[in-house]
């Protein structure tokens, strides 16, 4: 297989972004009920609260390969290689038990055939936005929890478009000062770019089109950071 | 896409020796357990941590300065405890804020051995245009095999483990020092692949990702009083010889991970005791899952190359060195107990071992022989 750069024809994948915004936008909607409706929780008396903003990097890595390169030569396995990862997030801890956070991540993997060592096609961009709950299994200056979140991984019109996105991991917090706490995150991201497009391809360049191979791809981003609590 | 884990250790342990000269302090100490408020119910719980053997690193010693409702006699419980070069009399005062000059120190020590171990490649190599390297893990393909992944994440669990204990040893709660070791270690594995990124290497996501999940496991098992019971070893000078037919002149790149074994360790002295067993004779042994490479690193590839996993039952040196007499209340014995920890020493072992290539068993016996 050759690894000749081809440019990309975009493709029209309208109505999977549609169905996710509107998953997300759902989501947000019911997340904002629940903020308002909640009481301001009490922060544990050496942590300041209830809002929370966070940076964070580490590594994004692709687990699945997502695609099947068709073309005039065959077909070919086309997935992501690792990259580092960087991100902000932004939230407010609803009650002692469950937070929320919308959180971007950005990183910038290969898209490359599958090979034994992979053979690079291109490096896309891939920004993926989550709206998360964080789920507490205790409080005070050490804070374990759970991640269920849900969003968008895209990697632009031109490579694959918008892709729901759902995240799952642990994390800790754990509080250096009532305001800082070092935070590390482990997430296993499941995305399904296929709503309402089963079958179509992904999207295409000048010698073939990229089929997604399953239903889901998943990456696993791990990642470090800093949190200011206020 | 390297360790040189003798780079980050001097730095870090050079700098630490400017904590001799702080003052020892005094006074109430904390608790330390990892999710519960309650200490250990049992004080077969706790056999793995008692202060006379000088085991079980700062967070033990803590708990055991409050937590026994019968004094122990006083010959019995050293009243000094080292991380390295610097001691502290029990009990530990809490520090007044976060970054005391001693917590400053160990920090800086962490982070400047990180950069001392991140310009090796540019000082060695020149420095190149910063580039990313997308080296995966533990693909056949990769250069090391998954050696040096495992090497990134045994380190680094040393390097936030011996920062744990020092941010406890001056004062910091359970919870900043799981921070604060596990951003120091990060931080400085980040440094590292700056460094690499800035040579022929590249930065490598998966070296600092591997940093950071071994970071997290030290502060994790620190933090939960298991130290005395789960530990992370290198082992080196294997003394593998590969035929010189099957490298047929190839150049090896980077660190030879043929003569390198990493291992996940299980000490029976801690082990049983929370199983509610006496150890015993046991207590001198530790069950092992291992993993190696062979013959990974040559250019062109080698096609014999094989990746093992393996199962050992060794002899725990921390352990002997315990009924010898040597605790952690010296700076001596902190600094020989940390490095048999650290170090696996050859010959010392006998286990089983699945190669990766071949799909075929080995063993009973040590693997240090290129099949």
């Amino acid at each position: 297989m050759t690894t000749t750069r081809r440019e990309p024809q975009p493709r029209n994948r309208g109505a999977s972004s549609r169905i996710a915004a509107r998953l997300g936008a759902a989501l947000g909607l019911a997340v904002l009920a629940a903020i308002a409706n909640a009481q301001t929780p009490t922060p544990a008396p050496d942590v300041a609260g209830p809002w929370q903003a966070s940076a964070f990097g580490g590594g994004w890595n692709s687990i699945t390969a997502p695609y099947n390169y068709v073309n005039a030569a065959g077909s070919a396995q086309v997935g992501f290689g690792n990259a580092p990862a960087f991100g902000v997030s932004f939230g407010r801890d609803a009650t002692p038990l469950v937070g929320f956070e919308l959180s971007w991540m950005q990183t910038n993997p290969a898209q490359q055939y599958t090979t034994s060592p992979p053979t690079p096609i291109r490096t896309v961009v891939m920004n993926i936005f989550t709206l998360d709950s964080l789920w507490y299994f205790r409080r005070g200056t050490f804070q374990p929890y759970g991640v269920f979140g849900l969003g968008g991984a895209s990697t632009g019109s031109s490579f694959g478009g918008t892709n729901l996105t759902i995240a799952v991991g642990i994390g800790v917090k754990a509080f250096l000062s009532p305001h800082i706490a070092v935070r590390a995150d482990i997430r296993w991201d499941n995305m399904y770019g296929n709503i309402g497009h089963t079958g179509d391809p992904a999207f295409c360049d000048s010698a073939g089109c990229y089929f997604y191979r399953t239903t889901f791809y998943s990456s696993l981003p791990v990642t470090a950071g800093l949190t200011y609590a206020f | 896409m390297q360790t040189r884990p003798h780079a980050l250790f001097l730095a870090a342990g050079g700098l630490a020796a400017v904590l001799w000269t702080l003052p020892a302090t005094s006074a109430d100490a904390q608790e330390m357990h990892l999710f519960g408020d309650a200490p250990p119910e049992t004080s077969a719980f706790r056999l793995g941590l008692e202060p006379d053997a000088g085991g079980g690193g700062v967070d033990a010693a803590l708990a055991d300065a409050d937590a026994d409702p019968a004094p122990a006699p006083a010959s019995a419980t050293p009243q000094r405890r080292c991380v390295l070069f610097q001691c502290a009399t029990l009990p530990i005062a809490p520090a007044p804020k976060l970054f005391t000059t001693g917590v400053t120190i160990w920090t800086l020590a962490g982070l400047l051995g990180g950069i001392a171990d991140g310009i090796e490649g540019p000082i060695h190599y020149g420095v190149h245009p910063f580039t990313f390297a997308d080296e995966s893990y533990f693909q056949r393909w990769t250069y090391g095999g998954g050696s040096d992944k495992v090497s990134h994440f045994v380190v680094s669990t040393h390097v936030a483990g011996l920062a744990y204990d020092a941010y406890r040893l001056n004062g910091l709660t359970e919870d900043q020092s799981f921070g604060l070791a596990f951003a120091t270690s990060v931080v400085a594995g980040a440094f590292v692949e700056i460094g690499d990124g800035l040579s022929p290497y590249g930065f490598s996501a998966q070296d600092w990702t591997a940093d950071a999940l071994g970071s997290l496991a030290s502060v994790f098992i620190k933090r939960a009083g298991l130290d005395d019971t789960l530990g992370f070893s290198l082992g080196r000078w294997l003394q593998t010889t590969i035929p010189p037919a099957v490298i047929d002149g190839r150049p090896l790149f980077g660190i030879d991970y043929s003569q390198e074994i990493y291992t996940m360790n299980a000490r029976f002295s801690g082990l049983l005791p929370r199983a509610h067993v006496d150890p015993g004779f046991a207590r001198f042994f530790q069950f092992s899952f291992a993993y190696l490479t062979k013959g990974f690193g040559y250019q062109p590839p080698l096609d014999s190359r094989y990746q093992q996993i393996g199962f050992e039952l060794g002899l725990d040196f921390q352990e002997i060195l315990k009924a010898v007499g040597v605790n952690n209340s010296t700076w001596w014995g902190d600094t020989l107990l940390r490095v048999f920890g650290f170090l696996r020493i050859p010959f010392t072992q006998i286990g089983a071992y699945y190669n990766l290539a071949n799909h075929k068993w080995y063993g009973p016996g040590a693997p240090y022989h290129f099949y």
